[in-house]
């Protein structure tokens, strides 16, 4: 299976000029007077990767939150495709194609591989009680086409060993993957990863790195945060810093290297 | 066989159906969405309630007991009408009890939510009759002359079993038909991790809120199944701890597993609850309860323990099309 992105298809023709697909402007939470963002504003790109880098406590991952809409900002606005989704609930900014990883694992530990693949997939036929109710003839036709999907990309990941396996006995970083393929199967617009190395072993951090890198050949828009600087400097087309809840630069990584902010906030420290 | 015995084997076999549709009901909230519903057995008085005063006529206030409303609808309406004041009732108390996605939230609303609606049912009395609660409920099919209350015979009581087993198949095809969909999986990913599931486009506060109705409907079907065969219902029938028991049935039997939680029903509702029944007479009045209801927190907390998939676990739902689907694993534990 190819990865494709739906924003770089046939809708292409119809996106707006903007070549920004997420835009972030003066985004702010407080948490009991600490200012976890504090301000930040920057822009993602469609069709690359970009980086979110920054020390512990810098927001990078309440900045994606924020973003995705698991926590309401107290001021700024995050736009995506040109339209305000600022405070819209995480669900309905799912379904407009903005999707997450999560930092630590967050697969459905008692359904199956091929199982936390399938419920990811959209315009899904049976996923409400009155389709339910029609029974099997009602929507085995469209799960069978979703199973063949999910069983290329498990192919793909060099997963389909494990496709009946419960995805809560994987090992964690089975589990990383998994949770990759999931997000793949809602056909993200922007796939937003948390940490995707977390807690992985060196061995399967290649692995995983590597389909990180393929997906990016696919053109598929990626938010990455990630604490390795290495993976970074390989999967990303930019990067941005971020410390105490702001931005203080955008760049490559070799950039970023001379700039005198970046390394007294993070790479030196 | 002899009547009393007859009556005393269908006896059992109503209950039966009644208790196994109620952990459908359960095993539906509980094990397939992840909703902890403490209220549950107040679901099953509100349909049992509301049979009762579908059937019993006009209240004029002249009888023995006095409650609002009060209908003469001919069956399957008074069914039908449980049903539909059970998911109304779940719409109500959900729409509060689902708005927090926290899990803790919602199964505290639930458990004072029933504590406050027993204390309210029997304190007004003009509701259903206060404690002393409702009797003489019409059975369906059965016109007794005025002023007769003589109860049916055994060929009656007979086709009631058939009445009860009938709605037992109905429900039974509408629970399956639920579970194994698409929707079925969803609400099992619901229950697994709320949170990643919303993050791949589900509103869980609705799906879970329409979870929590059709249990609460079926509840309340299981409870009009029950009253119009036994005759009367009272705040007795309905304590806050039966909500446990059916959890037992549902623990003990495979939560997930629609067969298995009938199983659990048999086992804890039919044959525990008997056995016990059984025992010589011994202590004070009211021991052998005390002792049933140990026994049934002992028999919970040791399939928790021991056994939490239950006799019959959740089905494993398998994709797996041929041997080369299994090469050996490349990927090493981290």
């Amino acid at each position: 299976m190819n990865v494709t992105q739906p924003g770089t298809s046939d809708e292409s023709a119809t996106q707006p000029a903007d070549p920004r697909i997420l835009e972030v402007r003066d985004l702010r939470i407080d948490f009991g007077g600490v200012h976890a963002v504090n301000g930040a504003s920057f822009g993602v790109p469609r069709g690359v990767v970009t980086g979110l880098i920054g020390p512990n406590g810098a927001g990078k991952s309440t900045a994606l939150k924020l973003i995705v809409g698991a926590l309401h900002p107290t001021g700024g606005e995050v736009v995506f495709e040109g339209r305000q989704i600022t405070g819209w609930a995480p669900d309905r900014i799912a379904r407009h194609g903005v999707i997450r990883t999560f930092q630590h694992s967050s697969e459905f530990p008692r359904l199956t591989v091929m199982e936390n693949l399938l419920v990811a997939a959209p315009d899904q036929r049976g996923v409400s009680f009155l389709a339910s109710l029609g029974g099997k003839r009602s929507w085995r036709a469209n799960q069978n086409e979703i199973v063949d999907r999910a069983r290329e990309l498990l192919a793909e990941f060099q997963m389909l060993h494990a496709i009946d396996e419960y995805a809560g006995r994987l090992s964690g970083g089975q589990k990383r993957l998994v949770e990759i393929m999931r997000a793949l199967m809602a056909q993200p617009k922007l796939l937003l990863l948390d940490e995707p190395l977390a807690g992985v072993n060196p061995t399967l951090r290649l692995t995983i790195e590597r389909h990180l890198l393929r997906l990016r050949e696919t053109g598929l828009t990626m938010l990455m945060i990630e604490h390795e600087l290495a993976t970074i400097e390989r999967c990303c087309d930019s990067v941005i810093v971020m410390a105490q809840g702001r931005v203080l630069a955008e760049g490559t990584m070799g950039e970023l290297r001379e700039h005198p902010e970046v390394i007294d906030a993070y790479l030196a420290g | 066989m002899s009547i009393a015995y007859q009556t005393y084997v269908i006896t059992l076999l109503v209950y039966f159906g009644v208790n196994a549709i109620a952990v459908w009901a359960l095993n539906l909230q509980y094990a397939y969405a992840g909703i902890l519903n403490f209220a549950f057995i107040m679901f099953q008085a509100a349909g049992a309630y509301s049979a009762a005063v579908l059937t019993l006529g006009p209240s004029t206030g002249a009888t023995f007991q006095s409650y609002f409303f009060g209908a003469s609808l001919p069956f399957p309406l008074p069914w039908l009408g449980a049903a539909a004041v059970g998911a109304v009732l779940a719409l109500l108390i959900g729409a509060f009890a689902m708005r927090p996605a926290r899990r803790d939230f919602q199964a505290m609303v639930m458990l004072v939510v029933s504590i406050i609606a027993a204390t309210l049912v029997v304190s007004e009395g003009s509701w259903f009759n206060g404690q002393r609660g409702l009797a003489f409920v019409p059975h369906p099919f059965f016109h007794a002359a005025a002023g007769n209350f003589a109860s049916p015979g055994i060929g009656y009581q007979w086709f009631y079993v058939g009445l009860t087993f009938a709605t037992c198949v109905v429900v039974y095809v509408l629970v399956h038909l639920i579970t194994s969909s698409p929707w079925g999986r969803r609400l099992r990913a619901l229950r697994d991790n709320p949170e990643a599931i919303e993050s791949l486009g589900v509103n869980i506060r609705r799906e879970s809120l329409k979870v929590f109705m059709i249990g609460g409907a079926i509840a309340s079907l299981s409870g009009a199944i029950l009253v119009q065969y036994i005759g009367s219902w009272s705040p007795g029938s309905w304590a806050t701890p039966e909500t446990f028991l059916y959890l037992a049935a549902v623990i003990v039997g495979g939560a997930g597993n629609n067969f298995g939680v009938t199983i659990g029903a048999a086992l804890v509702l039919g044959v525990f609850m008997e056995v016990v029944l059984y025992l010589p007479n011994f202590g004070a009045t009211g021991v052998a309860e005390a002792i049933q209801f140990m026994l049934i927190g002992v028999l919970i907390l040791a399939f928790l323990y021991w056994r939490p998939q239950g006799l019959i676990p959740e089905r494993r739902r398998r994709f797996a099309r041929r041997a080369a689907d299994a090469p050996p694993a490349p990927l090493v534990e981290s």
